[in-house]
């Protein structure tokens, strides 16, 4: 009977029941004008969202934060992702000049903010930073932050998120690429929450070695 | 039980981990099919696979892709996955991209299938590379649609960079990429397995054991009302 009732329910309210899962991921903090726009990663709207921030004279430049490189860019089969991010916000619009990189050794979202942190205290001690990301992940961003970030220095920091592009708050449950990047908003914040940083093991695997290993095998079994 | 399921998370997480891994210790095999994802982890197990002697050739399948600008250099995932094996020493012409346009597992082990029929291999041998979360909904997909012939096929885990089946949980990837994989796991074998026939069967049985149990409350109530009424 319970589930008779839930399933109805969900049937008949279920568009303010999606709304209000999605909007409760959703962060924005658009308070004015900031010094750098951060970009963390190589989302299309994300870098539309950074060149509509620059043009409209909300923000004096855009600060690329790199991740450590993956093993792909390490090996010279693709681009420096921060290069091409780059050229990206260029082939926008954005001034060669305005935007900066900064190479970090950062992985896990946790360690980019922190790397961001230590950099802006370096060199931007007292100014306003925006940070980008999509919609579902602006309340985990907002977390890390908060739990990152001196308390002094906390409100140096807006996060500003940008929709999905197909998909809004509207009709995401349409849309399966949409449910999944939910989902993950979801399990990102509840890990959060959980577990704070965690752990992260810094012992990459290492395919000589697994190629050895193999090799080995395959010798002892002939 | 919380209290019980919380002292031993340990055990239990990484038993619901393991659970997901069914891959298998390498073997020769005529071909060598790399699924698309985990570019820094996947090709180089397949090129690893061939240059050990495990087998000769590799097979891709493209993969849908958003669209980008024309001046974005960065090549397609098959194309980034084949240029990872040639640095790896693979020789070019040992690697072959199939046809078809992939967008989830189902596609991908679609297009080995008709990769097989139409090139008349039906009983070629295939170790398919994918990451050790990912092996046990790739082999219910393959086996799926090979059916008998998926005694054919061996599954080969990649390992996942920062976190393992023991620690999955406390690394935010960790527990994002094993938290979706139990939901796409559900979702593949209600989608493409029986799970809307079950649901059918159990919805039914359930109304058949409502108009059961009503039947038989009416009837003691009559009863009841009966003797009393005596």
């Amino acid at each position: 009977m319970a589930l008779l009732v839930g399933a109805l329910t969900l049937a008949l309210l279920h568009r303010p029941i999606f709304s209000a899962m999605y909007s409760f991921l959703t962060i924005t903090e658009d308070a004015g004008p900031v010094a750098l726009v951060v970009v963390t990663g190589a989302d299309r709207l994300g870098l539309d969202r950074a060149q509509e921030i620059v043009a409209g004279g909300d923000a004096e430049g855009v600060l690329i934060v790199e991740r450590r490189l993956p093993r792909i860019t390490q090996i010279g089969v693709t681009p420096r992702p921060g290069d091409l991010i780059r050229d990206e916000l260029v082939a926008r619009g954005v001034s060669d000049s305005l935007v900066t990189n900064f190479p970090t050794d950062a992985v896990t979202n946790w360690q980019v903010v922190r790397e961001l942190d230590q950099y802006l205290s370096r060199v931007a001690p007292d100014r306003k930073v925006a940070m980008l990301c999509p919609q579902h992940h602006g309340r985990h961003l907002r977390w890390v932050i908060d739990h990152v970030v001196d308390d002094a220095r906390v409100g140096q920091y807006q996060v500003r998120s940008f929709a999905g592009g197909n998909f809004d708050q509207t009709n995401w449950w349409a849309n399966r690429s949409a449910l999944v990047k939910v989902a993950v908003g979801y399990l990102r914040l509840f890990h959060a929450i959980g577990f704070g940083e965690g752990e992260f093991d810094d012992d990459n695997w290492n395919p000589d070695a697994y190629q050895r290993s193999i090799t080995r095998n395959l010798a002892t079994a002939a | 039980m919380f209290v019980a399921a919380w002292i031993c998370r340990q055990p239990l997480l990484t038993t619901l981990a393991r659970w997901l891994d069914v891959g298998t210790a390498p073997q020769p095999t005529d071909y060598v099919y790399v699924l698309n994802g985990d570019l820094n982890v996947r090709p180089f197990i397949g090129a690893a696979l061939v240059n050990a002697g495990y087998s000769d050739s590799v097979l891709l399948v493209p993969m849908k892709q958003p669209p980008k600008r024309a001046s974005d250099p960065t090549p397609p995932a098959h194309e980034i996955a084949r240029q990872v094996m040639v640095k790896r020493g693979v020789e070019p012409k040992s690697i072959e991209v199939i046809d078809g346009l992939v967008a989830s597992t189902f596609d991908e082990a679609e297009s080995l299938r008709k990769y097989l029929e139409t090139s008349g291999k039906h009983s070629a041998t295939v170790s398919i590379v994918t990451s050790n979360f990912h092996t046990r909904r790739t082999r219910w997909v393959f086996r799926q649609l090979f059916g008998p012939r998926s005694e054919n096929l061996r599954f080969v885990a990649a390992p996942t960079d920062g976190y393992d089946a023991t620690n999955w949980w406390r690394v935010e990837d960790g527990f994002m990429i094993y938290g979706t994989e139990f939901l796409k796991f559900g979702f593949y074998v209600f989608r493409y397995g029986h799970g809307l026939l079950i649901s059918g069967c159990a919805i039914l049985l359930a109304v058949a054991t409502a108009m059961v149990v009503r039947a038989a409350w009416s009837k003691r109530t009559d009863r009841l009302g009966i003797a009393d009424a005596a």
